[in-house]
């Protein structure tokens, strides 16, 4: 489009082609003045004006604009423009904080609020001084906006500012800070907090950072607001006790005291929160609950773990609750079958840890439930009682464990596995004998061959064997990920023949048993992988040669350095590195400039084994790369080399870099880390 | 698998960050770095099919295997939040039957057209696209019109739900009564009746392929409620797109309560109706009606 017709549409009566001239304009903003810039900013339409914002936001007369907006965001009555204003001056005024300063004791009273607000979206920290004397001035509406301001900036000065403004006698600026501390995350002692806290409304908005405060004298404010009749706060104040009982590990019995005495409307309160809370707030519930021991709330709590609501601390402390809770657990069997499931597991591994406490009859009774239970209709249950044997579980149990590997459920094999894999440890010829006769074709068959690799037998490897017939190639693939426990010559042969299977994670996977076998014998169908029409078979098979380091291979791998697949051209270049091929050098010079991440980093990583100087150079260009996994490649192995060279180049990229991570990585990596 | 036993491979921050990277760049889904863990808790289901061992095989196999494509839509199946019920959002649908339908109605008659689409953008297990389909019906504007709602969605399995249209009390949770009777009680749950899942097509898309999104054809009103939330900013820019095109001019964009384009398109305009605000794709000045004065 022609500057002319640009201008037209500029200047046409639809607001949509308004915005597309604006949008254009953003395509060439050094094109653009700054008068038609500011025009945009105040157009009516709200689509203009964002379009227009991308623009501001790239012009080269920065000053300028800033100097305009500020004169703008004061005198303007446009709504519109103000707040365009505020947001381009977020994006463009870092550094300017002295041009804030002046606009600000400028402006009128009633305006100056609007340049704080802008200070804030800069996330400038050098802002901080200037707000910090507006947060401290007589204007109430100023030092709210100034809090808010300190909340975009954050950091630690910014958050000290705001604690120390905690007392302050204003409630409508206490509660400003109370709101802007919540959301930073900020941990606030208890003795700062308190004097803001003896407000009720002020109160009602800090339960999070009461319970952040980690201080016991918190909880009987929480404990009021846990019955507050807004569902959000007592929601709040259940979540910030769960909180502060979590964090107080000193103090955290005497808290559990005062919660488990606490009255009727708070056990009522956390009943429900228990039951139609949020799951946040369940999650505080459940936990609190498990910590108080209350029985009455096991269903739940229950139901919360079945329903993957429950955390990590709550299993921990209902593990923690020790053989208190088998009689109640084995109450819930009549209850609904998933929650009977975690009852069940959950008692019989605290009787089996705590043996000696618990008495003869409840274990009988947990043995014959769990006995029961592995012929249960809901697989649910089926799992929980075959997970039970893990435990419990002893000769008498290998055959019905054995028939649950054949169930359709894939949550019932893997318990029955687990179990299986158990007993092998403690009774190997009675676990042998039960699988002699399995069904390898069944859905269990690749089950199956995962528990026959723990037996390490003659009689385990020749079930294995038929397993290679199967129809299914999920159990051939065990099958062959099974037999290389054997690691013999004919079983080799066995192998090679699945480098041949039609499935190709079957080929997959003997072409990687293959690798770890030290028989030579694997050799051969590992150099015929290298021709496989699939890739990743080709790779596989140039990396288990270069393992077993088979020189002889060499310039069948040189070959596939010209591959037109990057997975195969990565494995080559690793395998040659291993094998220590005299062309390593220049293939890594070669991989370094390849467009592809993955051939990039075998070019790394083989640079890494050539010589210091070679090696440093090399490396050195992977800092430079756009993937960040990359370049914490080339951070990693520049690490390995540690010398005064790597550290100053690592020195420098750390300057440069913008990923967190990798930052963080260079960092503890010079530190010594 | 419960939390009792949450054993497994772990997921470290650098293999974390190539598979988010990797699902963002298939469907648009973003997590942030504070999700490793969900991210680890799901993808292990995958890894157990699969019978991989860690997430760094679990990366090359999405990155080279032949079937990566299939398996990258598995993993955004299990990674996907479907979460719906009917009559989701009420102010919202009455802002739909009451304001948008009749002007929707007016425009297809001045085109000499009795055809109304729409369409639920990311519609998880259908409820959504019944329950549209069920508001056009009782508006009674519609008698003898083709209707087409068409649901899509990037896993299979709520598509597989969707179209067997039967639901349990979970997705009953905002139900209306009047509607009751657009429901037949089954052994498995309540059915929606057969005449409203005639309205109804669903199909497998993937919101970031914008051409595959030309299936759609062209619509009147584009529903997409809780679905951009999962995505970044670029992929929500991309999915909009999409639904740019897709919009008849002077079409409607609907979104979830706590969506807003502000940061993310100029495409289209704010309509204000009288119980919400949504988004509109602009007709051109010229065809606008004369201002009154």
């Amino acid at each position: 489009m022609t500057s002319d017709r640009l201008e037209q549409a500029f200047h046409s009566a639809d607001p949509d082609v308004r915005r597309q001239a604006v949008h254009r304009m953003s395509l060439r903003p050094q094109r653009t003045p700054l008068t038609q810039i500011l025009d945009a900013l105040s157009d009516t339409d709200w689509r203009v004006r964002r379009e227009a914002i991308s623009l501001a936001a790239q012009t080269m007369e920065q000053d300028a604009l800033i100097d305009a907006l500020l004169v703008r965001v004061v005198e303007t009555d446009n709504i519109g423009l103000r707040n365009a204003a505020i947001e381009v001056l977020g994006m463009v005024a870092q550094g300017r904080a002295d041009k804030f300063a002046k606009a600000c004791e400028a402006a009128g009273e009633g305006v100056r609020k609007f340049l704080v607000e802008a200070m804030g979206k800069t996330r400038d920290p050098q802002m901080v001084d200037q707000l910090e004397l507006l947060l401290r001035g007589s204007d109430a509406n100023v030092a709210a906006a100034a809090v808010e301001a300190l909340v975009c900036i954050g950091g630690a000065r910014a958050e000290r500012l705001l604690q120390e403004r905690l007392s302050t006698p204003h409630l409508f600026l206490r509660v400003s800070i109370v709101e802007g501390l919540t959301r930073l995350g900020t941990r606030v002692l208890w003795e700062d907090l308190r004097p803001a806290v003896e407000d009720a409304i002020v109160r009602r908005i800090s339960a999070e950072l009461l319970g952040r405060t980690g201080d016991p004298q918190a909880l009987e404010f929480l404990l009021g607001l846990a019955t507050d009749a807004s569902p959000q706060t007592s929601s709040a104040a259940l979540r910030a006790i769960a909180e502060l009982t979590g964090q107080a590990e000193v103090h955290r019995a005497e808290l559990i005291e005062r919660l488990s005495a606490s009255n009727e409307s708070v056990r009522r309160a956390f009943h429900e929160a228990l039951l139609h809370g949020d799951t946040s707030t369940r999650q505080g519930a459940a936990y609190l609950a498990v910590l108080c021991r209350d029985e009455n709330s096991l269903e739940a709590v229950l139901h919360a773990v079945a329903d993957d609501v429950a955390n990590l601390e709550t299993v921990e402390a209902l593990r923690s609750w020790g053989t208190g809770l088998i009689e109640p657990l084995l109450m819930q069997r009549h209850g609904e079958p998933r929650v009977w499931a975690i009852a069940l597991e959950l008692a019989a591994e605290l009787s089996y840890r705590h043996l000696d406490a618990v008495p003869a009859g409840t274990r009988d009774r947990i043995r014959s439930l769990i006995e029961r239970d592995l012929t249960d209709a809901t697989d649910g249950v089926r799992a929980a009682a075959a997970e039970s044997l893990r435990w419990w579980g002893d000769a008498r149990d290998c055959r019905a464990l054995v028939e649950c590997l054949s169930s359709p459920s894939h949550q019932v094999r893997a318990a029955a596995t687990g179990a299986l894999e158990a007993l092998a440890k403690r009774v190997p010829a009675l676990v042998e004998k039960a699988l002699e006769r399995a069904d390898l074709d069944g859905p269990g068959g690749a089950d199956i061959a995962h528990v026959l690799s723990r037996l390490d037998s003659e009689g385990a490897v020749e079930v294995l064997k038929r397993g290679l017939h199967s129809s299914d190639p999920r159990t051939r693939r065990a099958v062959v990920q099974a037999l290389a426990m054997a690691n013999a010559t004919d079983v080799a042969q066995l192998i090679g023949y699945a480098v041949a299977d039609e499935d190709i994670d079957v080929q997959i996977a003997a072409v990687r048993t293959l690798g770890q076998m030290s028989t030579s014998e694997a050799n051969a169908p590992l150099s015929t992988a290298l021709d496989s029409p699939f890739a990743p078979i080709r790779a596989e098979a140039a990396l288990a040669l270069g393992r077993r380091e088979a020189s002889g291979a060499i310039p069948r791998i040189r070959a596939l350095l010209e591959d037109h697949e990057p997975v195969v051209i990565a494995a080559a270049l690793d395998a040659l590195a291993w094998l220590k091929d005299s062309e390593v050098a220049a293939a890594a010079e070669r991989a370094l400039s390849h467009s592809d991440d993955e051939v990039f980093q075998a070019g790394l990583r083989a640079s890494h084994t050539l010589p210091t100087r070679d090696a440093e150079r090399l490396l050195s260009l992977g800092l430079q790369h756009s993937a960040w996994n990359v370049r914490m490649l080339a951070i990693k192995l520049l690490l390995a080399l540690d010398n005064e060279r790597t550290r100053k180049l690592l020195t420098e990229a750390l300057a440069t870099e913008s990923d967190s991570m990798v930052k963080h990585a260079i960092e503890s990596g010079l530190l010594g880390g | 698998m419960t939390l009792l036993h949450d054993v497994g491979p772990t997921l470290d921050l650098k293999e974390f960050r190539l598979l988010r990277d990797f699902v963002n760049h298939f469907c648009g889904i973003y997590f942030a770095d504070d999700s490793a863990y969900v991210v680890e808790r799901r993808l292990r289901e995958r890894l157990r099919e699969l019978g991989i061992d860690d997430f760094s095989e679990y990366y090359r196999y999405l990155q080279y295997h032949p079937r990566a494509q299939a398996e990258l839509e598995a993993a955004a199946e299990v990674l996907t939040t479907n979460e719906t019920y009917f009559f989701r959002e009420a102010y919202q649908l009455r802002a739909f039957t009451d304001e948008i339908l009749p002007v929707v109605r007016g425009r297809a008659l001045a085109r000499r057209s009795k055809r109304l689409d729409v369409w639920s953008a990311g519609c998880s297990s259908g409820e959504e696209v019944y329950t549209i389909a069920m508001l056009i019906d009782a508006t009674g504007l519609f008698e003898g019109w083709d209707i087409r709602v068409f649901g899509n969605d990037i896993s299979r399995r709520v598509l597989r739900k969707a179209r067997g249209a039967t639901y349990s009390s979970a997705s009953f949770r905002a139900m209306i009564p009047e509607y009751e009777r657009y429901f037949i009680d089954t052994d498995e749950g309540r059915q929606v009746h057969p005449r409203i899942r005639s309205m109804c097509h669903f199909g497998h898309l993937n919101l970031m392929n914008q051409r595959r999104a030309a299936i759609v054809g062209r619509v009147d009103v584009t529903f997409c409620r809780n679905v951009l939330i999962y995505f970044d900013d670029a992929s929500r820019r991309n999915v909009l797109d999409s639904i740019y095109q897709r919009l008849n001019r002077g079409g409607y964009l609907l979104l979830g309560h706590s969506e807003s384009l502000l940061q993310s398109s100029t495409a289209f305009e704010i309509a204000q109706m009288s119980t919400d605000i949504v988004y509109r794709r602009p007709i051109p000045y010229t065809e606008l009606p004369p201002r009154r004065l």
